[in-house]
């Protein structure tokens, strides 16, 4: 089942420059994430 | 994308805006600045999150072909800018499409669009819409 609006988000882990790990969480934390997800060549 | 050019709109209200990008954390941060993204990116090298949000795939036609016949010259521009060398690294899946999540600070997805198209995102006013709607904690997140 897909994810929908009101459910809880994965926490999933994530990579920064030099492969730090980020975990979604520490962001949402700190306030209001809004997640781009990027489409790549173009 | 116009979230780019107006994130700071999306800051004012509290919210950060990050970019997830295929890849690793350098490939991501490569393409992210290539791209000229002004905000944070972070790579998702197995596509996991792209997966749990369950952001659809397109076909061969609609990502490659069909673009060139509906307005050919947008379509050269954005593979002229785009850049081969930039976009096609290894984890690269040119049929992936994208989408916007909002997240709250209880960490409740509070909004989700999933592109249908590759040109597919929402514009800036209605993620302020829905940041705007957001309920107000007593530190303001």
């Amino acid at each position: 089942m897909s994810l929908s609006v009101g459910d809880p988000a994965p926490d999933a882990v994530l990579f920064g420059e030099g492969d730090r790990e980020q975990r979604l969480s520490e962001l949402w934390k700190r306030g209001p994430t809004v997640l781009v997800f990027l489409r790549h060549f173009g | 994308m116009e979230v780019q050019e107006h994130h700071a709109e999306i800051r004012a209200r509290g919210a950060e805006v990050v970019a997830v990008a295929q890849g690793s954390g350098d490939e991501a941060a490569r393409y992210c600045r290539m791209a000229k993204i002004g905000y944070p990116c972070l790579g998702d090298p197995d596509k996991e999150l792209y997966r749990l949000f369950s952001l659809p795939r397109d076909g061969w036609w609609n990502v490659t072909v069909k673009p060139f016949l509906d307005e050919p010259g947008v379509a050269f521009d954005r593979i002229r800018r785009a850049s081969l060398k930039g976009s096609l690294m290894p984890h690269t899946d040119v049929l992936q499409l994208g989408g916007v999540a909002i997240v709250d600070s209880r960490g409740i997805v509070r909004y989700l669009h999933r592109s249908k198209r590759t040109d597919d995102y929402p514009p800036t006013s209605e993620l302020v819409a829905a940041l705007d709607l957001l309920p107000r904690s007593p530190s303001g997140a």
